[in-house]
């Protein structure tokens, strides 16, 4: 009876522990970065099209891949791509609300802010091979 | 008339080309570049997408290829707080230092100053190394440098003109290392 209850704790121990850990590793970088470019891309669409509930469900998303692309780069001493990376989320949940609320001009000066913070991660952080990119440190 | 002094010309301007990669392709010059260029490679690495650092153990072990293992480094303080140089002795120490540049600056961009023979002629012409030998054998090489460097923590960047002077072996492995490197001034857009 001892022994089984041991064993059970044991199963149980390793699956929250292997939870865990999986739940610690983020997708690979490239896959991030196209996700928020499309749903970039379907924001302005959307923020264009006037359609401020679309808009709000693309902000919703890109929150989250911006929380993503903070963790990717939490680990490393590289205090202005994590900036970067909490600015942008900022600015995505301030488009949400203001699409939310119809109000298009300000969520238009948001989508903008994220545009800039894309641009100056991408300065320092984004190498063009002319195959691909590289992720410099 | 106008031909000989035309073919003059370009006998003249032929000359300076003859005595400018004479210079260039000195020993000397080539122990000096090499050094810079390996230190200037220090930042080129780079992160996989599932965020592991690449390639810059390799970078590292290519600058500590230049060094022998018994080395003397003196190198500029490593934080603010400070005062004077810091003494490494031994190729391990040395190691450490060339690992903390490679991990924590970016944009590395030293360049070995040029010099013409007017009062003005500072940032073009050659770039002059000195060299002796040593009477211990080996020899030695100086030349005056400008460092330019990014941290890579906040990009903050960086700027100090230095001059750097390194004793070789006569196994041609770096055996003393002096980096000089007066009033680093951060770099501000205007």
């Amino acid at each position: 009876m001892n022994r089984q209850f041991v064993l059970i704790i044991i199963i149980i121990a390793a699956v929250v522990a292997g939870a865990t850990a999986s739940a610690q590793q983020h997708r690979p970088y490239n896959l991030i970065m196209k996700d928020v470019g499309a749903t970039f891309a379907s924001l302005k669409k959307n923020l264009d099209a006037n359609s401020a509930a679309a808009a709000a469900e693309d902000a919703a998303k890109l929150q989250g891949l911006f929380t993503e692309t903070e963790a990717f780069w939490a680990p490393f001493d590289t205090k202005d791509a994590v900036d970067f990376a909490k600015r942008a989320r900022d600015a995505a949940a301030a488009v949400g609300t203001a699409a939310k609320g119809n109000d298009t001009k300000a969520a238009q000066a948001s989508y903008t802010a994220i545009q800039k913070s894309c641009a100056n991660c991408h300065f320092s952080h984004r190498e063009e091979t002319g195959k691909g990119f590289l992720i410099r440190p | 008339m106008r031909r000989l002094i035309i073919s003059a010309l370009i006998l003249f301007l032929a000359a300076i080309e003859v005595q400018a990669q004479a210079a260039a392709d000195s020993p000397e010059q080539k122990l000096a570049e090499e050094w810079i260029k390996r230190l200037n490679a220090l930042d080129d690495w780079y992160l996989s997408a599932e965020g592991k650092e690449e390639g810059v153990e390799q970078l590292v072990n290519s600058m500590m290829e230049l060094y022998a293992p018994d080395v003397i480094a003196e190198v500029p303080p490593h934080d603010e707080d400070q005062i004077g140089p810091v003494m490494l002795r031994g190729s391990g120490n040395v190691r450490k230092w060339v690992d903390r540049i490679a991990r924590s600056q970016v944009r590395l961009n030293y360049i070995i100053k040029r010099q013409t023979e007017g009062p003005t002629g500072d940032y073009e012409g050659w770039r002059l190394v000195y060299s002796t030998p040593l009477p211990w054998g080996g020899k030695g090489i100086a030349f005056p440098i400008i460092g330019v460097w990014s941290l890579r923590e906040d990009r903050r960047r960086f700027m100090a003109p230095g001059a750097v002077f390194i004793q070789y072996g006569v196994d041609g492995k770096i055996r003393r290392l002096r980096l000089f490197l007066a009033e680093i001034d951060q770099v501000v857009p205007l």
